[in-house]
């Protein structure tokens, strides 16, 4: 448990913020545009063969812009459950067939998802800051998944630490205690955290002035991803299928 | 008090956490002026954490606390202000540095500050390129793969990148090897230099009274002024633009001694050689043979041959990041080496539950407690129940027995997880950072405790620690660490060496 908790929390950022300071991090509307057009796409239209090209189109795309990483670390999480969820639609539906569609739209969602999942969370907090939108927003993003990272963390340490316990005596002190410290520390960090913003002068009142460090703008990286993922989009749609 | 030309006023300060509770600052006044370094100490407990959350305005949020007489900040009083308004006037790094770093990157955690202070781009800029080199840390560093001590120097650019004329650090050098305390109590003696005030809450304190203007102790719910040590001139209270020309610094031993610091090495008595190391009686405990520990593709640990003996006490020292603490980890069997063997006397290996008993108390016990009470975090590590109450009689908490072990205060909570570790009689008893939050009489009832229960019962100890106090007087032998790999093996005298190469006392 020590070591998946580990790998998680260790993996996360490389995978998702590998690019997290370099220029060529993606746009934050850059991404929003795609994944939502995307997966308005993949949701809306009934012809899955149009699903499947678009697919193809987009996940050559997505690897092309360096996503690669990120398809794999996030296709662990939806792939399995894609395939657990198709079986039991095959199942249910005792239709094998409609077991393969639920299969390619939860496929399609994870390429839909991940051009999300690589925008360093910090370009989603200074682009909020720049629109001028409720500070709230970018501290709630900012806790969610900085808060991910430190609960995955205090996971591994926690088994870490119950396994300093030799067997007998941890026969005595079931898996479950580590719900004890667990609690306690998360607890702890929450307390600590939610000091050190008042204490960095952080407020939701939209009056008090703030700047921007490292204001975010789009490059001729984004537009032509944005551009091509349309492009791909509408030739999926329009082009007759020869099959 | 307002218009005082001091960075801190406090007059007639009482602070107690709830009706009936006994306060825990009482009647306390003091004065900070700009320009100086205040070393502010105390015993575990006392209230130097609880001050400084008066300080910046967050004590007193606190829910049935109780909050009397006047504080006055930068010349502001902080009565009625909300915490994000006093905190442009005094920042507060404090003691859990995992649970402060907000942002994926060091420059992204310093600039978040400065953002929020409307401070420009370029001025931010600026700020991240002054601290990030004088603290030695990378600004492109992901904060998630960052050790504690540099998470620490993180914190603490953080706090100074935002300018604020007053800042205090809340055991800043918990974390810290002696490298890492240079670097970052030179950056506080500039700040000050530079017209802040700084108050440094430590418990190591021959670290920071080198650097200190002046000395304050918190005592019976007051704080206690002693003189500074001779050969540091008293800076003049002065605007925050007043400059001085550089730290006075290297003041004499004798000066310490009667400013009333207390000694903080545990000597053997001036003049007197150390006790010579003792040979090991008996035989092999445990061995690591071609041991190496590797995590993501970086070589962390590697030991050729490492054995442990029955009855010896064993001091891990070395730099932040040369592997410490995974090496305690591998004896104590929480971490498994990814080649090599760690076997037993007959070279079997050895695993959980199986070969020898072992004991690991951590740096942050809180990690460490199981259980709903006091006496069944005993209980779960030895069923007989008067030895575990004779236990708790030993360490001072015989009268806690039901009580939550989380209600307690940090130093009872390691006092606890000693006894833990100790009831269940291990053959091998492993302590990181011994010291770790513990003034010098806490520190030295602890290392008494591990003394008698080990040496007495042929149980071998290895403590791994940073800090000088009290180290060479516990050790039968020395490890030095580097880059993962013990480079010197030797007697208590290496543990005098180690230190000395920064002149600490």
């Amino acid at each position: 448990m020590t070591a998946i908790a580990k790998g998680v929390s260790a993996a996360a950022p490389a995978a998702f913020g590998g690019a997290a300071t370099g220029s060529h991090a993606l746009h934050p509307v850059a991404a929003l545009l795609v994944s939502i057009g995307s997966f308005a796409f993949f949701v809306a239209c009934p012809d899955l063969r149009r699903v499947g090209v678009f697919m193809v189109a987009l996940l050559i795309l997505e690897c092309l812009v360096g996503m690669g990483r990120a398809l794999l670390l996030s296709g662990l999480f939806f792939l399995p459950a894609g395939i657990v969820m198709a079986l039991t639609m095959s199942w249910v539906c005792g239709d094998p067939g409609s077991g393969w569609s639920m299969l390619l739209r939860l496929s399609a969602l994870w390429l839909s998802e991940t051009p999300l999942l690589v925008v360093p969370e910090m370009s989603f907090v200074r682009f909020l800051a720049q629109v001028h939108a409720p500070r709230v927003l970018g501290l709630c993003l900012l806790i969610t998944l900085r808060f991910t990272h430190v609960i995955f963390h205090q996971i591994a340490r926690v088994h870490a630490a119950w396994r300093t316990l030799e067997r007998g005596g941890a026969h005595r002190v079931g898996v479950l205690r580590m719900a004890v410290p667990l609690m306690s520390r998360v607890l702890d960090v929450s307390d600590c955290l939610s000091n050190s913003l008042e204490m960095r002068c952080f407020t939701v009142d939209a009056r008090q002035p703030s700047s921007v460090y490292r204001p975010v703008t789009p490059t001729m990286r984004d537009a032509v991803f944005v551009g091509a993922a349309t492009a791909w989009m509408v030739g999926a749609l329009m082009c007759p299928m020869p099959w | 008090m307002v218009g005082s030309g001091n960075a801190i006023d406090m007059a007639h300060v009482t602070f107690s956490y709830g009706d009936g509770e006994e306060p825990v600052l009482d009647d306390c006044s003091w004065s900070v002026p700009y320009g100086s370094l205040v070393l502010l100490k105390g015993e575990s407990g006392c209230g130097k954490s609880t001050l400084l959350a008066c300080l910046c305005g967050l004590a007193q949020s606190f829910p049935r606390s109780r909050f009397g007489g006047d504080i006055v900040v930068d010349g502001i009083d902080i009565r009625n202000r909300p915490v994000r308004d006093i905190a442009r006037h005094i920042g507060v790094v404090q003691q859990d540095v995992d649970a402060q770093i907000l942002h994926a990157t060091v420059e992204d955690e310093i600039a978040f500050g400065c953002e929020n202070l409307d401070m420009p781009p370029d001025r931010i800029s600026r700020e991240i390129s002054r601290y990030c080199p004088a603290l030695g840390i990378d600004p492109q560093g992901n904060t998630l793969t960052l050790s504690g001590g540099q998470k620490e120097r993180v914190c603490c650019a953080a706090a100074f990148a935002m300018r604020r004329p007053v800042i205090a650090l809340d055991e800043p050098l918990a974390n810290l090897d002696q490298t890492g305390v240079e670097i970052v109590m030179r950056a506080v003696r500039r700040l000050a230099d530079q017209g802040h005030a700084v108050i440094v809450c430590e418990h190591r304190i021959s670290n920071v009274i080198r650097y200190a203007d002046r000395i304050a102790t918190v005592e019976n719910g007051r704080i206690r002024e002693t003189s500074t040590p001779s050969g540091r001139k008293g800076l003049p209270g002065g605007t925050r633009s007043s400059e001085r020309s550089g730290p006075s610094r290297g003041t004499s031993r004798s000066a310490r001694e009667n400013s009333g610091a207390f000694p903080n090495r545990v000597t053997c008595g001036a003049g007197e050689p150390h006790p010579p190391s003792r040979e090991p009686k008996s035989s092999v405990l445990m061995s690591l043979r071609d041991v190496v520990v590797r995590r993501q593709h970086r070589c962390i640990i590697h030991v050729d041959r490492l054995d442990i003996y029955r009855d010896q006490s064993v001091l891990v020292l070395g730099d932040n990041g040369c592997g410490k603490s995974t090496l305690l980890s591998l004896l104590s069997g929480v971490v498994r080496p990814g080649s090599g063997r760690v076997v037993d006397a007959r070279g079997h290996r050895i695993g959980r539950g199986r070969g020898i008993r072992r004991a690991h108390l951590w740096q942050t016990p809180d990690y460490q407690i199981f259980t709903t009470t006091v006496l069944d975090e005993l209980l779960a590590r030895n069923a007989d129940r008067s030895a575990c109450l004779d236990m708790l009689d030993a360490i001072g908490l015989g009268g806690l027995s039901h009580r939550h072990p989380l209600s307690l205060s940090d130093g009872q909570k390691r006092r606890l997880v000693l006894a833990a570790c100790l009831i269940s009689e291990p053959d091998l008893l492993i302590v990181d950072e011994p010291s770790a939050g513990q003034d010098g009489p806490n520190l030295e009832r602890e290392m008494n405790l591990i003394e008698e229960r080990c040496v007495g019962r042929s149980c071998a100890c290895v403590l791994a620690t940073h800090d000088s106090r009290g180290a060479a007087r516990y050790a039968d032998r020395v490890l030095i660490m580097s880059e993962g790999a013990v480079v010197d093996d030797g007697g208590p005298e290496l543990a005098d060496k180690w230190f000395a190469r920064f002149d600490v006392e």
